[in-house]
């Protein structure tokens, strides 16, 4: 894969888009190319969406990290003004490799500095957390290189994360106890902006701005979402779909591979039954590096209730966190089964793996509810309700894997995780642009 | 475009196409409503009814323009809410004309009293407090804005003309079913999230207070009556001075508020729910409503929730959405402005019930917006914390002077003399003759005693100012055309507020000396009286004005208020009332006054009568 450029996440994962001009005027630069040579029409096609996706409009701020191999004073951060692709059937567009024009109108910040604006608190629960039980934290890109808070107790936890198509950084600290009205400030250089990245891919590629997917047959009605056909990852946890269900697989980076992935089952009543449709819809709600949320969509059988799965990653989360809904009166319960023949053990938040994995983790779940059934046996199961206002059933949960299981640390145990999802923090990014903010 | 506000008529104004046929601008004609509907349906088949309640506002139009050339410029149109059937900020309505006394009336009572027959009766509760206070020359929204504060209750005006009250649960959503945040999706399972493209928030402390000082009246210690300010401070009201002057200190910034309804044991109670409402500041919030349904997500005087991090945020609230949790604020919406758009209805109703379809002459862009912020209800405040615009609701401003003077120092325990906006002649006086606590007089024109007196014309900045003295000559028994109606004893240590007593037109004042050139627009006419006693010991009086300019049909009245004398010195009493005229004065004006005394007159043996009256064209 040589890599040429890459505009935000446009070029990322897939290298292949050739710059043939840039056009300089004051801090508008424009860039002009051709997506080609890259090994399938899929990769054509979903590099078009990466680049027209991250464009400026209400509800994406159009910030990107550009970096070029060819021309290197290129690299910093811009807004991605207005980009345009051009397919055109005489040019070989749709053929195998697929040949697409691209135009990309950007203006530069001239910063590599940035704040963290956060909001959050202590959330109300059901399992007698109060106070500053929560551990509130925040993630800069992997590689950040200096942070400024005034706030004192600050602990610097670091994990492993998978490493990124150009890796240079292979972890990701996050740093713990910030709390709003907090505005931390972090400077990073623009080739590891995306490092750590809470990101989504679909069908393989990376996905930028907020698209909406669904699968559909040969006669246009809606399918299920395949085996694979989108992962959110943080480089420190991972989910993945899997194929005709409304399972889903949650793994944890060990830092060589991929370890202890364990497939979920989402139940839809008090007894632990599992459901049985599938997601049809998957619509990005969130593509932020610091936070990706995507809400998966599907019809229950045989009735009309939507069901539905908010799953959203942080970058620096050691933890998913989950919320289900169905709008469904046939659904009396929603929560999680585990596809373990192994027992599971209760602690504050909700339940994990009893004994270590064979990677020597532990899965867990946890709510902030607490949980209205559980089984702890074989496949364990849990479910509860957070909120219910008539057929309407949503609970708020956490997934994730217990770093070293029963030897874990004490900033990693399935509880000191619990205390980071009970102390919800939102984060968004914004750039320091000295003269004043373009924004 | 549409500007609805909580408890206020609010606006309205709507531009027709220049295509508008001239029948149709014809058809128009001010003081008749405007119904604007979801969607447009015709007027085939269509009755009264019908009309009304699909209306989602109804306003009264008061403002025709119609000044180009048919065919080419557009016609506008404009006016307030129905509820402006209510009384207007400026004090027009249908004004209370005989005493409404309360005495723990339920509101529902309370409500039905003052209910003018321009709006039907709607649903209302009993849940607010009960009501113990007299009304008198007030609108009914004049009733409203000082007793909904105390009784701790709200009102609003259906749009097919109706008057609902109750507590705020009972008239509005309490608990938000909406949220608006930017980057939201319009989709979330236990609430209704709205995306808003911007959302602004501006805010203006400058009307900030501290500390309110009421005008109202305790009882003295040695009986009788003193003028004093019921006042009330964060303590009273439980809540915490978040600012500090430029020295450091606690902002200390007091507002020195009217109390339109002069009954004792309300005066605190009045006085609080003045600082409570100007304790906060205006909180001015823009959201950008095109993602959302107005008329079906929510409506004025609801509460709905705004989340925009990191400016609009609330801890305590946590609401699951977009696959994390917001938290967002609960706020009230103030006032909301919309846009007519193409495909809303919008009809012409005619006095007899007629109605004109115009709404294919109407099409607006442009953003809906809301206020959101703090709720402005008070006697002192009628809209949004702005105590001048208060002020000039009750119509008072030279008692706010007088009180203001008062304010700056210790009650002082002697007052001097022609302590006034006006220019006040004290060498005219008359003794007393009744040995009522009450005495009643007029001022009377040529039929009735006779006119005596001088005359003063004095120009003053082109208007026209002149003074009326009574003369000296006169007695009390020559001016005491009415007989007194006390129904109670005249020494008690209180006021003796006759309940059921009426103003005898009959004896009002025709000035044909008045100018008739000089108006064009407007008469306003302000009436001081004031009273002295060679006694020492506590007098006090109280003074209610009327006015008017049409021969007396319509009177426009000045609120009571009270006099109190401490010593021998003479107390001063300023009063004001306004008579409008739409043009056209013939010269005609009419005044008349009426004195309480609380205590048995001996003490009490001059008054003196000083009429001022004043054009501004």
């Amino acid at each position: 894969m040589a890599f040429t450029l890459s505009i935000g996440r446009f070029g990322i994962d897939i290298g292949a888009a050739h710059p043939q001009s840039v056009r300089w005027s004051g801090d508008q630069v424009v860039i002009s190319g051709h997506v080609k040579d890259v090994a399938s029409l899929d990769e054509a096609l979903a590099l078009r969406d990466q680049l027209v996706n991250q464009v400026r409009r209400p509800g994406t701020d159009g910030i990107v990290a550009v970096v070029s191999a060819l021309d290197p004073t290129l690299d910093g951060f811009y807004i991605l003004d207005s980009a345009s692709v051009a397919a055109q059937s005489n040019l070989a567009s749709y053929q195998s490799t697929g040949f697409l024009p691209f135009t990309a109108s950007l203006t530069k910040l001239n910063t590599n500095m940035f704040e963290s604006s956060i909001t959050g608190a202590l959330l109300s629960n059901s399992v007698g957390k109060s106070g500053t039980d929560g551990t509130p934290f925040i993630a800069p890109s992997a590689g950040f290189s200096t942070l400024h808070s005034p706030s004192a107790g600050l602990a610097v936890l670091t994990r492993a994360i998978e490493q990124h198509p150009h890796a240079l950084i292979s972890q990701s600290q996050r740093i713990v106890n910030i709390t709003p009205p907090e505005v931390p400030v972090w400077t990073v250089e623009p080739l590891l902006y995306y490092h750590g990245a809470a990101t989504l891919k679909y069908n393989g590629f990376v996905v930028q701005g907020l698209p909406t997917f669904h699968a559909t047959d040969e006669n246009s009605v809606d399918t299920a979402l395949n085996d694979g056909d989108w992962e959110l990852s943080n480089g420190i946890i991972r989910i993945r779909g899997k194929a005709d269900s409304v399972n889903i697989y949650l793994a944890m980076w060990g830092g060589v591979s991929w370890e202890s992935e364990i497939e979920i089952q989402m139940i839809e009543d008090t007894f632990g039954t599992v459901s049985t449709s599938f997601w049809e819809h998957l619509q990005v709600v969130r593509c932020d590096p610091e936070e990706t949320t995507i809400r998966l969509i599907g019809i229950l059988n045989g009735s009309t209730g939507q069901n539905s799965m908010d799953l959203s990653l942080r970058r620096g989360a050691v933890h998913v966190r989950v919320i289900q809904t169905s709008l469904n009166a046939l659904v009396s319960a929603v929560g999680f089964k585990f596809v373990d023949a192994n027992a599971a053990s209760s602690f504050t938040y909700g339940i994990h793996r009893t004994a270590n994995d064979s990677d020597g983790n532990r899965w867990v779940v946890g709510s902030r509810t607490g949980l209205t059934g559980q089984s702890m046996s074989s496949n364990p199961w849990v479910a509860g309700d957070s909120g219910v206002s008539g057929d309407t059933l949503q609970a708020d949960y956490y997934l994730a894997i217990e770093r070293d299981g029963t030897g874990a640390g004490g900033w990693e145990d399935a509880e000191a995780v619990g205390d980071e999802y009970l102390h919800h923090i939102s984060e968004k990014v914004y750039p320091i642009v000295p003269g004043g903010a373009l924004l | 475009m549409i500007t609805e506000e909580l408890m206020q008529p609010g606006r309205w104004d709507l531009s027709l196409s220049p295509l508008t046929p001239i029948a149709i601008r014809q058809a128009i004609v001010e003081r008749g409503h405007i119904i604007i509907t979801q969607t447009a349906f015709g007027t085939e088949g269509i009755v009264d009814q019908d009309y009304k309640d699909a209306s989602i506002y109804t306003g009264r139009v008061d403002r025709v323009g119609d000044l180009g050339i048919p065919g080419e410029s557009p016609m506008s149109i404009g006016g307030a809410h129905i509820s402006v059937w209510l009384g207007d900020s400026d004090g027009r309505g249908d004004v209370l004309d005989t005493t409404q006394s309360f005495s723990a009336a339920t509101w529902s009572a309370f409500i039905a009293a003052i209910r003018p027959q321009s709006i039907a009766a709607g649903t209302v509760t009993n849940n607010p407090t009960a009501v113990t206070s007299d009304f008198f020359a007030l609108t009914p929204k004049g009733c409203l804005d000082y007793q909904c504060p105390i009784s701790g209750a709200e009102w609003k005006v259906t749009d097919d003309g109706k008057l609902d009250s109750g507590t705020q649960a009972d008239l509005f959503v309490t608990t938000p079913e909406v949220l608006a945040a930017h980057r939201s999706l319009n989709q979330e399972a236990l609430i209704k999230a709205r995306h808003s493209p911007n959302i602004g928030v501006s805010i203006d402390a400058s009307k900030w207070v501290s500390k309110v000082h009421l005008a109202g009246t305790v009882e003295a210690a040695a009986g009788g009556e003193d003028i004093i300010m019921a006042s009330a401070d964060l303590t009273d009201i439980s809540e915490s001075n978040p600012y500090k002057d430029f020295q450091g200190n606690a902002d200390n910034t007091a507002v020195l508020v009217n109390n339109p309804v002069a009954f004792v044991s309300q005066a605190q109670a009045a006085a609080e729910a003045a600082l409570t409402e100007l304790y906060n500041i205006d909180e001015l919030i823009t959201l950008d409503l095109s993602n959302f349904n107005v008329s079906a997500d929510f409506e004025v005087g609801d509460t709905i929730y705004v989340y925009h991090p990191p400016r609009i945020v609330d801890d305590t609230n946590q609401l699951v959405w977009m696959g994390g949790v917001a938290f967002p604020k609960a706020i009230r919406v103030f006032a909301m402005t919309w846009p007519v758009r193409r495909g809303m209805g919008v009809y012409y109703r005619d006095k007899d019930g007629n109605y004109t379809d115009l709404s294919p002459y109407v099409d607006e862009v442009g953003e809906a917006t809301i206020d959101v912020g703090v709720q402005r209800t008070s006697p002192i405040g009628s809209a949004r914390g702005v105590a001048q615009a208060a002020l000039n609701a009750i119509n008072q401003p030279a008692q706010v002077f007088y009180i203001a003077e008062k304010a700056a120092s210790a009650l002082p325990s002697t007052y001097p003399e022609g302590r006034s906006m006006m220019a006040i002649s004290t060498d005219t006086t008359w003794p007393l003759g009744s040995t009522d606590g009450l005495v009643e007089t007029w001022i009377t024109g040529a039929g009735a005693a006779g006119y005596r007196g001088r005359q003063v014309y004095t120009e003053v900045n082109g208007h026209y100012t002149f003074h009326r003295f009574m003369s000296g000559t006169d007695t009390w028994g020559n001016w005491q055309l009415l007989s007194p109606k006390l129904t109670g004893s005249g020494t008690g240590t209180a006021y003796n507020i006759v309940t059921a007593d009426t103003w005898e037109t009959a004896y009002s004042l025709t000035d044909s000396a008045f100018p008739t050139s000089s108006f064009g627009a407007r008469i306003n006419a302000a009436v001081s009286a004031w009273a002295r006693s060679p006694n020492a010991g506590q007098l006090a009086h109280r003074i209610q004005c009327e006015i008017s300019r049409d021969g007396g049909s319509t009177w426009t009245s000045g609120r009571p208020q009270i006099g109190t004398q401490y010593s021998a010195a003479s107390t001063f009493v300023p009063l004001m009332a306004h008579a409008t005229s739409g043009g056209g004065v013939t010269g005609t004006i009419q005044v008349r006054i009426r004195v309480y005394s609380s205590v048995n007159d001996t003490d009490f043996d001059d008054l003196q009568i000083t009429a001022t009256i004043a054009g501004n064209p």
